[in-house]
């Protein structure tokens, strides 16, 4: 009997794992192969195209395995971005289009499949392509998640290059187009969020008293919507103290805090604040 | 280095001494398993709702689950510790100390006589080494915090894991006669506690080396086991159950009756 006993156990081992792959299994091959994405997506200049080639093979027969499964589709995805990050643009673009043309009755895929041609064509430097895209995403897919952060993430993009004219036009974009939508839903969480993106937008642009003044609207507005809005207030009081050195603002500020989120989990660090604040008071001759 | 000669040379003489580590290891083991398998089916049944509900879904998600078998694992490990590694010392401290070789079974029966003594002693040293442990924790918070240490905060884990470390050796050593004295001279708790202190104090670094060679090799098992994230991220995420092996293999097979079989000697053998 002793001897049976390791092959008998081994045995009951692999019954209990199961035979087809389940769930746990699907993430694990997923896993594997995204470590060999990553490990392109840190260095496409210096991977071998054939390299290339081989996780995007890899990737394309996941996916054709595990057609029910979300990590599939995550599969597709990475195809494109690996074809993005290897500057073969137009490979990129024919398998997003594949996506959008698989993936029609779900908006927030295509949505996103759109925002990516759209990159595509700007880091191609296609300008006038990679617009027509954005367009169509906002006009096709208008209650996309892509579509609400997308005029944000042109005042982003426009900072990072320094084009401040192009950034200053894009943050009125912005501005006029979430107003709209908080306008549209007022004390919504949808409001509250697109006024958040007003107030995110100003802070991109290092407008903090834009951004202070947002902050304090927003919190003027929501206050009696039962939303909370802790965060709003402890950034409110950041800004002023660390961008807009008004101390007193930031104290008065965090004592609102204190008061109407006693049990905020801001609480310790605006008490932190607060008290180096006094010290820096008795400090001063 | 004499002292673990002779309980090497103690545990050849009397093999049956270790097969009580045998079975803990294998409990171990068994634990363990369970604990991998518990997000694939047939498991998952059983298993997934109670981690799901105590620890959150995403530990039933690869590679985030390995993260959860480390810690379950050190818990399934410090509970089997207390009531059945005990149990398995005392059991060895009889078998060693039995003059008539072939009286295994009252050896056993000798410990499971003890067994509400031993677990006793053996929880007492749990909430010893549990209150040192948040101690050490708090220090070395409270050190990294105050700013003192703010250039090296990278380093706080690893100096609070060699904090822990320390405190756990000195604590085992001051109560690591506890078990063998409950079963060579029949005591109870308090009683043996103290004789055990006393021994300890009669040759404090004999002891601490007898207690702490022995674990040194086992510290960086333990420093491993502390950071799965960091093996995850890494080396690859199995490499997590391989640690928690390693673990198994040299804390219930190696560690455990080396200290178990010294300390009974120096017990029997206080001029050793």
């Amino acid at each position: 009997m002793k001897k049976y006993l390791i092959p008998i156990t081994l045995l009951a081992l692999f019954l209990a794992q199961g035979c087809t792959p389940d769930r746990y299994a699907i993430e694990r091959t997923y896993w594997r192969i995204n470590q060999q994405t990553k490990s392109i997506l840190d260095n496409p200049n210096g991977t071998p195209p054939v390299e290339v080639t081989r996780v995007v093979e890899l990737l394309r027969n996941f996916s054709g395995s595990h057609p029910g499964s979300k990590l599939s589709l995550k599969a597709e995805f990475d195809i494109a971005n690996l074809y993005l990050a290897t500057k073969e643009y137009a490979l990129a673009r024919e398998q997003l289009t594949s996506i959008r043309d698989r993936f029609k009755e779900h908006e927030g895929i295509c949505a996103e499949a759109r925002f990516l041609t759209g990159i595509s064509y700007q880091r191609e430097g296609k300008l006038s392509e990679s617009a027509q895209e954005f367009t169509r995403l906002i006009t096709d897919y208008p209650e996309s998640y892509r579509a609400f952060v997308l005029p944000h993430y042109f005042v982003q993009y426009y900072v990072a290059r320094g084009m401040d004219i192009e950034a200053s036009q894009a943050l009125k974009n912005a501005i006029t187009y979430y107003a709209g939508i908080a306008e549209k839903h007022p004390e919504t969480k949808m409001g509250l969020t697109a006024d958040l993106f007003i107030a995110k937008c100003h802070s991109e642009m290092k407008d903090w008293q834009a951004a202070a003044d947002e902050f304090a609207r927003i919190f003027e507005t929501y206050r009696s919507s039962g939303f909370n809005l802790e965060g709003v207030l402890f950034n409110e009081a950041l800004i002023y103290l660390k961008e807009l050195k008004d101390v007193n603002k930031a104290r008065e500020i965090l004592a609102i805090l204190v008061e109407t989120y006693p049990e905020s989990r801001y609480i310790k660090t605006a008490f932190k604040y607060t008290s180096l604040l006094e010290q820096k008071e008795k400090d001063r001759p | 280095m004499d002292v673990f000669e002779k309980a090497i040379r103690s545990i050849k003489e009397r093999p049956a001494s270790y097969y009580p580590f045998i079975c803990v290891a294998c409990l171990e083991f068994l634990f363990l398993v369970l604990i991998v398998l518990a997000p694939r089916p047939p498991l998952n049944r059983l298993l997934a709702p109670p981690i799901s509900a105590f620890y959150g879904p995403q530990y039933l998600h690869y590679p985030a689950h390995y993260i959860l078998v480390a810690y379950l694992f050190f818990m399934a490990q410090l509970w089997l510790s207390i009531f059945v590694g005990s149990f398995a010392t005392g059991t060895s401290v009889a078998f060693l100390t039995h003059t008539r070789k072939k009286a295994d079974f009252e050896a056993v029966v000798s410990a499971l006589k003890k067994y509400s003594t031993i677990v006793g002693t053996s929880l007492c040293t749990a909430m010893v080494l549990f209150i040192f442990s948040k101690l050490a924790a708090w220090f070395t918070m409270n050190l990294a915090a105050s700013g003192y240490w703010m250039q090296i905060r990278t380093w706080v884990i690893p100096i609070l894991i060699l904090t822990r470390f320390i405190f756990t050796i000195i604590i085992h050593a001051y109560l690591v006669f506890a078990i063998p004295v409950i079963i060579v001279e029949r005591s109870g708790i308090i009683k043996s506690l103290r004789r055990s202190i006393r021994l300890c104090r009669q040759h404090f670094s004999a002891t601490v080396a007898m207690v702490g060679m022995p674990m040194f090799v086992l510290f960086p098992i333990v420093m491993l086991q502390n950071r799965p994230a960091y093996i995850i991220d890494h080396i690859f995420p199995e490499a997590v159950l391989l640690v928690c092996i390693a673990n198994i293999l040299v804390s219930s097979l190696v560690v455990a009756p080396v200290i178990t079989a010294a300390a009974t000697l120096r017990v029997t053998e206080p001029k050793l």
